[in-house]
């Protein structure tokens, strides 16, 4: 029965969550259009801070449970993983640069 | 919706890591438990009862669940072979017959063979007793902080699975 209710509210926190996420979709919409930004862009720019949420929420179990170092280890293992989806985006202003100085790649 | 149905399959797959995780180490925590039960028996049954082996691990079978009861079973059947050979090789063959034993308890029980049926019973029931004491401290270095620790290992598992649909998505 407790399993049940936990699992109960957490669905219920999770669509409450959704519904506050709404606004903020519709602004990053409106700021992609404003800023004539690629749609992969704002993806990616999701992606990062869904890792970013997920690796403090990890971060924080391993150290309530005494585990600081896989904690720390956790810490590398996103950065790294944050990188690797940044990529697309450096490979962007390079060539953004590469436009403004008038060279080619 | 392939994409979708790959995400849900991925965050099951690492979801069931961790939990198996978790599992394990309930498992091991288990296992220590019975065999320290165990010990604790043959201990009583040795010092008060004088009772031969081969009715000892009959008697320990009963008394024990799980794989130590089973190793204990096996040991007794090897040990009432008409040529059966010493403890050690005996509990050997019954360890090599119930490998799911986890490490601690067989290596626990492997030195306690070198021991039983060769000494005088003090020697054998101090040999019990150090192997009592040195199960027990593992169990309790186990069960320190260990809801915490299984906990961790839940939320990783579950963590790393969103981590890896949003990195695949």
């Amino acid at each position: 029965m407790a399993v049940m209710l936990s699992i109960a509210c957490g669905l219920g926190a999770l669509l409450l969550v959704f519904s506050l996420l709404e606004p903020l979709m519709d602004l990053m919409v409106r700021l992609r259009v404003l800023g004539d930004l690629n749609k992969e862009y704002v993806k990616i720019l999701f992606k990062s801070a869904g890792i970013c949420l997920l690796l403090e929420f990890a971060c924080g179990v391993c150290q309530d449970a005494g585990q600081a170092a896989l904690g720390k280890t956790l810490r590398i293992c996103g950065s790294a993983c944050l990188i690797y989806l940044a990529i697309p985006l450096m490979e962007a202003v390079v060539e953004l640069l590469q436009e403004l100085l008038g060279g080619t790649m | 919706m392939i994409k979708g149905i790959g995400a849900v399959l991925v965050i099951f797959a690492c979801t069931a890591c961790g939990f198996s995780v978790a599992g394990s180490f309930r498992c091991l925590e288990a296992a220590l438990r019975e065999t320290v039960k165990a010990l604790e028996l043959m201990h009583c049954q040795m010092e008060f009862g004088l009772t031969p082996l081969p009715e000892l691990c009959a008697s320990l079978c009963a008394g024990c669940t799980g794989s130590v009861g089973r190793v204990f079973e096996a040991l007794g059947k090897e040990l009432a072979q008409a040529d059966a050979a010493d403890v050690k090789t005996c509990m050997a063959n019954a360890l090599h017959q119930h490998p799911q034993l986890p490490d601690p308890c067989s290596e626990s029980l492997e030195r306690l063979s070198e021991t039983l049926g060769k000494t005088d019973l003090m020697s054998q029931l101090q040999s019990i007793k150090l192997e009592k004491e040195v199960l027990q401290r593992e169990l309790e270095e186990i069960q320190m902080n260990q809801p915490a620790r299984l906990k961790s290992y839940r939320a990783l598992g579950i963590c790393c699975g969103i981590a890896l649909a949003i990195l695949l998505m």
